[in-house]
């Protein structure tokens, strides 16, 4: 297994109660329920968290374009943007021992026959508030967390040493284009 | 030494090819893997492993399964390792623990010629007369008692423990037949299964315990049963697994090895079994007295004969089974066989047709001791005899291990009918199955865990049922001695006198008898203790014994280490974007909420600050302030919101102001402060003080779910992040840099804020006076924070601009009188007490805590805030919560004190009686070491009175 560090990647979040249809609109493939994700087919990821709240996230093996052009985009009233690439770091636990390796961290039952493929959790991580998205690739079972970004270092650590027994190395942008 | 070994198939448990040498009480032992120390110190004819509480008595194993208290040893710097459950290793240095000496001659072991005079309740009436007397009576008892010896300083024997989470259906805990059967129904009935054993292979009983005459029958059946759980996916078996406690929704906590877990559970299926229950006669503690049950799990988990002479005395099957095995493992056996009823069992028979000889008795007297272990046993029938034996194995009964069940508030209660304890209700939602529930063989286990298992997969209700098998307790294995020393308590050194004495001291319910006797407050937590207790309390007491019940059970159910509670801690720490350059610029850090902070840059602490604060004071000065909590409250009753939960005003606020913000709670009293900049007509970016971020928000959201609202509100500390550039040359630095906005004195005047692009960085500027001198917040995104400091340290470099750490803001705050939150602040402390009530907007129809300022102000004030100089030389020994006084009464603490490099002198920040509430008042400050300083009231603030500094 390993871990990815993709904080440099784009990430945007909105609030409001408008959103979800506003977002569908401008067709986005939103999730008819709350913490559920959709793939889009630029492999984006609509993360619903909430019945006035969306998490988009980038494609990490080729960069967006719909997401550029959703967080440029002039929003409704009553719609109020996220700064989650700045709020939130991005990581990204990839491995079947995925499951094994967060119930070291968390609380929540992340095996993978009960959190399905783009299943979200909102929870707290090593004590941190954190949103897990499973988004697996290419069938190996695959977790986005994003967590405070003044504590990536921080959580970087707790995973890097949940990790060590399953003998989980670091990732590169390359190592998730080749899965 | 020679070795008690018996060849295979004895000796399940260990493995013969790895063999294993460890030393005890610094001689040496050999063992194998898969032997515990005290299996292993057994097989070389090693009983005695401890001493006594109270008497120093020797003591070795009694249950080979760490549910006695009498096999605990030191290994290292950690003391009170059970020895019947620790593994042996190669070079492993044991030993025994509480002894004045050496193990085999504890000199403190006179100490229970004196037992007379020191009867139950000792402590309590003894230390503490004379008035002073436990001053030194502490000294005295402190160094006898207590177990082992922590050494703080001692390399860890674990390694790092840590913590992990674990999830089914259906728990069971116990790998016995009826927990493997209940494991294997639920498996089929399609539930997820985690099935906890505490030995390291499942089959519980069977893996020891002599089923019929024959023997052999338990290996058969537990091969079956153990086949079929391995070969069920849905089953995940954890062996060597200790299941410590039940909480609430079947949370059951779990230590395996160096790990703790926590396991969530659906449903939990209970199996543990029962726990041979003692004998209570006069030297019924001796090393070489065991229960049956151990004397098996000796013979055949780890291959050892744990005697050359035995006797058994038994009141059931059981005890026959345990002599079968005996004899077969070539000891020679008599057995004492007690009780009013004919026990009818093959194996009785078959003990008979081997010419064992077998004795009536009514009672146990006593045993003989010699050399630390027992070496004779005198009972009585008609009149009294003596055997000689190395070896005692007493099987007068067992007691359920219900520990789990009464955790969750099972009620477990005494039956005379069975002569033991008995679970008479389960909590809701638990199951249960096997020999907790009584008396219980194969077949019906088997059955009722098919049952159970099945019932626990589906959410069915489920009653435990009603035994019918007969009785396997003796009525009362408890016989009285003149001469005393017939524990109840082994680890507690209680005798049944004691407990006599007990209700006739006047605690004659349990749970009374418990906290005065001490009776099972020791290690093993009354788990072989509280059913003879029971008996003895309710006997003494004149009680009904049927339906008598035992003290609350409360985890954990078995001992647990602080290094398993500890385990792997989280502690997230946050770091500013800046966190790299601070480190780099020689940053002396400092712990601020769940923040690190630079306190000061450089080696010199006090040169640091006072550099630091004159830079700020008379050029440049940069502060990372990315630690402030940042809230974006949008919408269109983001000011309204405002006005509601902070005590200012803001409907009027313009946009492009800055105005103070100050939040009490309901009751009125200061829990965080910071400003409220408006951005946009319904637009407010909020900051709140370092570390309270996550509580505002969450205030903020939980009023809002009240008040309903039409606003969004987004807490982005960590999306922010800032700096303050503060001092005369501030905006000449920072006009140096490429900015969008007019930052000019009238176009961006104080508690003024702009958005728009400094250096080409989008950013929040407003303007503060935290420090006292012309400055510019700037907030940015959290990405381009590095970027900004970088370029704005180059611009201030020919201005010799500074970076200033928490300690110097401190130092310029306080010249400013401006208070810090839970520094000048405490839990109780108001707006009005705070000299603050100029930020409470009285005409507001509502605000959070204003009902209460209100009530508050129709009282006068009896404490308040002041600021206040120290003589010169006096203030060396004050510091911060020092006592203030008047005519020696207290009245307040000190909140800040620091020496001012501009003003050359002390100052500080006090809570004194409100009428001191005048310059040049007086109070005292009682100093380090109790020295008296003479204050003086002083008018805030000490430096630049009129403002004219940060209006600048």
């Amino acid at each position: 297994m390993g871990l990815a560090d993709l904080s440099p990647l784009s990430r945007w979040g909105v609030k409001g109660v408008e959103v979800l249809d506003w977002l569908r609109r401008e067709g986005w493939w939103v999730p008819n329920i709350n913490n559920r994700a959709e793939r889009m087919k630029d492999g984006t990821i609509v993360a619903r968290l909430a019945d006035s709240e969306v998490l988009l996230l980038d494609n990490p093996a080729v960069r967006s374009r719909r997401l550029d052009g959703v967080i440029a985009a002039v929003l409704p009233p009553k719609c109020y943007p996220l700064p989650r690439t700045d709020s939130h770091a991005w990581l990204y636990l990839v491995g079947a021992s995925g499951p094994d390796c967060l119930a070291k961290l968390c609380g929540v039952d992340l095996r993978l026959h009960r959190f399905a493929d783009l299943a979200v959790a909102q929870t707290s991580l090593a004590r941190l508030s954190a949103v897990i998205v499973r988004d697996d690739r290419s069938g190996i079972p695959a977790f986005h967390i994003l967590a405070d970004s003044a504590s990536a270092l921080y959580l970087w650590d707790c995973l890097m040493d949940a990790m060590a027994e399953f003998d989980g190395r670091l990732l590169g942008l390359d190592d998730l284009s080749g899965v | 030494m020679t070795q008690a070994r018996l060849p295979p198939p004895y000796g399940r448990f260990i493995d013969r090819q790895a063999p294993r040498t460890f030393t005890f009480e610094g001689r040496q032992y050999s063992g194998f893997v898969g032997d515990t120390i005290a299996s292993a110190l057994v097989a070389n004819g090693q009983w005695l492993m401890s001493r006594s509480f109270k008497y120093h008595r020797p003591r070795g194993p009694f249950t080979l399964t760490g549910d006695d208290a009498n096999t605990l040893v030191q290994i290292g710097g950690e003391p009170n390792i059970l020895a019947d459950r620790y593994p042996v290793r190669d070079g492993l240095a044991v030993w025994g623990q509480h002894y004045f000496g050496s193990l085999v001659n504890d000199r403190l072991r006179g100490l229970e010629r004196l037992s007379r005079f020191m009867p139950v309740g000792f402590y309590y009436r003894t230390f503490f007369r004379p008035r002073g007397a436990w001053r030194h009576w502490e000294r005295v008892i402190r160094r006898s008692a207590g177990l082992g010896r922590f050494d703080p300083k001692a390399e860890p024997r674990r390694g790092r423990c840590d913590k992990a989470y674990l999830f089914a259906d259906v728990a069971v805990i116990g790998a016995g037949v009826a927990g493997m059967s209940a494991a294997l129904a639920a498996a089929e009935a399609g539930a997820e299964v985690i099935l906890v054993e505490r030995d390291p292979e499942v089959g519980g009983a069977l893996n020891y315990r002599r089923l019929g005459a024959d023997g052999g029958e338990g290996d058969r059946h537990r091969d079956a049963l153990a086949e079929a759980v391995a070969a069920e996916p849905a089953i995940r078996v954890m062996t060597g697994t200790t299941c410590t406690g039940w909480f609430a929704d079947h949370m059951l906590t779990m230590v395996r090895g160096d790990r703790f877990y926590k396991l969530r559970a659906r449903r939990t299926v209970i199996a543990t079994g029962v726990i041979g229950r003692p004998a209570v006669f006069r030297n019924n503690d001796l090393p070489g007295i065991i229960h049956g049950s151990a004397a098996q799990r000796l013979i055949h988990l780890y291959g050892v004969r744990p005697g050359r002479e035995a006797v058994v005395a038994t009141c059931n099957g059981d005890g026959y089974g345990v002599a079968l095995d005996l004899i077969d493992a070539g000891c020679a056996v008599t057995v004492v066989e007690m009780g009013g009823d004919a026990i009818s069992d093959p194996r009785r028979d078959r003990v008979r047709e081997r010419g064992v000889p077998v004795r009536r008795a009514d009672a146990l007297v006593e045993a003989v001791e010699r050399n630390n272990r027992i070496a004779g046993l005198q009972a009585r029938d008609h009149s009294a005899f003596n055997l000689e034996c190395d070896l005692l194995c007493v099987e007068l009964g067992v007691t359920p291990a219900a520990s789990l069940i009464a955790h969750g508030g099972g009620e477990v209660v005494y039956s005379n009918d069975r002569h033991a304890m008995l679970v008479k209700e389960l909590p809701d939602g638990m199951h249960a199955a096997g020999a907790v529930l009584g008396p219980c063989p194969f077949d019906a286990a088997r059955a009722e865990g098919d049952v159970v298992g099945a019932a626990a997969a589906g959410d069915d209700t489920w009653s435990p049922p009603r035994r019918e098998n007969g009785c396997l307790n003796h009525p009362w294995p408890i016989f009285p001695h003149p001469k005393g020393k017939e524990f109840v308590d082994f680890d507690e050194d209680l005798t049944a006198a004691d407990l006599q004495h007990t209700v006739a001291d006047g605690f004659r319910t349990v749970e009374l008898a418990k906290r005065f006797s001490t009776v099972g407050m020791g290690p093993s937590q009354g788990r072989l203790s509280a059913v003879n207790a029971v008996c003895l309390l309710a006997d003494a007491a004149g009680a009904p014994l049927d339906g008598a019940r035992v003290w609350t059970n409360r985890p954990p159910a078995e001992p647990e280490t602080f290094a398993h509670l500890a385990g792997q801690s989280f502690q997230p720490v946050r770091l500013s974007p800046m966190q790299g350059r601070h480190l780099e610029a020689g940053a002396e850090m400092m712990v601020a909420g769940a923040w690190l902070r630079p306190a000061f840059y450089g080696r010199d602490r006090e040169r640091a600050i006072r550099e630091e604060v004159s830079a700020v004071r008379t050029g440049v000065g940069l502060i990372d302030v990315s630690t402030l909590g940042g809230i974006d409250v949008r919408g269109p009753d983001a000011a309204e919101f405002l006005n509601r939960i902070y005590t200012f005003a803001y409907k009027k606020q313009e946009v492009g102001r800055v105005r103070y913000v100050l939040m009490c709670d309901e009751m009125g009293v200061i829990i965080d402060d910071g400003v409220a900049c408006r951005l946009e007509e319904e637009h407010f970016y909020v900051t709140t003080t370092t570390g309270n971020s996550d509580a505002v928000h969450r205030a903020m959201l939980r009023w809002n779910a009240e008040w309903k609202l039409d606003l969004d509100i987004t807490n982005v500390t960590a999306a922010y992040c800032g700096v303050n550039i503060a001092g005369p040359r501030a905006r000449a630095v920072l006009e140096r840099v490429q900015a969008d906005m007019d930052l000019g004195r009238d176009a961006f005047p104080y508690l003024g804020v702009r958005t728009g692009r400094i250096a080409d960085i989008p950013a929040r500027a407003f303007r503060v006076g935290f420090v006292g001198e012309l400055g510019y917040e700037i907030h940015v995104s959290a990405s381009a924070g590095e970027a900004l400091w970088d370029i704005l340290l180059e611009a201030g470099a020919e201005d010799g601009i500074r970076r200033f750490g928490v300690e110097a803001q401190r130092v310029l705050r306080l010249e400013k009188g401006h208070i810090i939150i839970g520094q000048d602040t405490d839990g109780t402390m108001t707006p009005q007490e705070a000299a603050m009530a100029w930020a409470i907007a009285r005409r507001k129809p509502f605000f959070v805590g204003g009902r209460a300022l209100d009530i508050h102000s129709r009282h006068p004030l009896s404490r308040t805030l002041v600021g206040f100089v120290l003589p010169e030389g006096g203030g060396e020994s004050v510091a911060e919560g020092h006592l203030t006084l008047r005519d020696d009464a207290i009245i307040g603490h000190v909140t800040s004190v620091a020496c001012s490099p501009t003003l050359g002198r002390f100052i500080g920040l006090a809570v004194v009686a409100a009428d001191l509430d005048r310059p040049g008042a007086r109070f005292v400050i009682k100093g380090a070491g109790g020295g008296r300083i003479e204050a003086q009231v002083a008018a805030l603030p000490f430096y630049d009175s009129d403002n004219r500094r940060q209006e600048m």
